[in-house]
């Protein structure tokens, strides 16, 4: 068999092409369903913080460590990929990174009212979304910035049904692109 | 060191790139490949075939849920192959670097 330099190029980069197609079908996949957890979560700490707005902050602290748990047990399952890429601690760090950071300031800049703390947190969750886009998978970005919009909407229009509204976008936007993730992803 | 003829088909080395990329031992449902390397069932199929044949990759049928599965995996001999077959690739394309100086 003879193959020229221009069809061996043209091979790589196909294989190259493929390869990043798999991976990000494989990332979708095994994301699908922390996106379905967090859409649960999400939609059952703000319907808590409506109806017992006096105990929103631990409700919300006991949410996101479970929320964080449950995370790192979906992404410690055994890796799909060759290189194991999603069974990497640094998903994991990088979400404590941003928990830590969100703490940090609401702490600094306490008291704060706790309609603002409520639309602080998932924006600075998809900060990380539209960050962690640009290496695996745009859908991330365009969740991000979406979820963002709507966050940045129910907090301005919203009014008193804000905590109910974000109940019902953010956490049905989560849960539609779970659902979407798991639908074009390889489990 | 030479290429290899059954990789070498434009099909057939997208379906071991596809394949290869999964850990070893993990598997992908016929549509998923499908969609992946963009292929149209009766050619997926066709080259699924010459790759078993090889003994490159391994299909399995079952049902679940009461509906047929096709799932594929790259074997440990196609998994050498494809890596051979890459490396051959690049010493092509390293060749003609050197030429070039």
């Amino acid at each position: 068999m003879t193959t020229d330099d221009g069809a061996a190029a043209a091979s790589l980069e196909d294989i190259a092409r493929i390869e990043r197609r798999t991976r990000e079908a494989l990332v979708y996949g095994r994301s699908g369903a922390i996106l379905i957890l967090w859409g649960v979560l999400t939609a059952a700490g703000y319907l808590l913080e409506h109806f017992n707005p006096a105990d929103a902050g631990w409700q919300w602290l006991a949410i996101n460590s479970l929320g964080f748990a449950a995370t790192v047990l979906l992404l410690w399952r055994p890796p799909l990929s060759r290189d194991g890429r999603l069974r990497n601690w640094r998903l994991p760090v990088a979400l404590l990174v941003l928990i830590l950071y969100g703490l940090i300031w609401s702490h600094l800049l306490w008291p704060v009212e706790l309609r603002g703390l409520s639309a602080f947190w998932p924006t600075l969750f998809m900060f990380g979304y539209v960050v962690a886009g640009l290496w695996i998978g745009r859908f991330f970005t365009l969740c991000g910035l979406a979820v963002t919009a709507l966050t940045l909407a129910a907090y301005r229009w919203a009014g008193p049904w804000f905590p109910l509204s974000m109940a019902a976008v953010e956490g049905a936007a989560l849960l539609a692109g779970g659902l979407w993730l798991r639908s074009v992803g390889v489990r | 060191m030479g290429g290899n003829d059954i990789i070498h088909q434009a099909m057939r080395l997208r379906i071991m790139a596809a394949l290869v990329t999964l850990a070893p031992g993990a598997a992908l449902e016929f549509a998923r490949l499908k969609t992946l390397v963009e292929a149209t069932d009766g050619n997926l199929g066709a080259h699924l075939e010459t790759l078993e044949k090889a003994g490159y990759v391994a299909v399995e049928k079952r049902f679940v849920e009461r509906k047929p599965q096709t799932r594929i995996a790259a074997t440990a001999s196609g998994r050498r192959a494809f890596r051979t077959h890459v490396a051959y690739l690049r010493g092509i394309l390293d060749g003609a670097a050197d030429a070039d100086r």
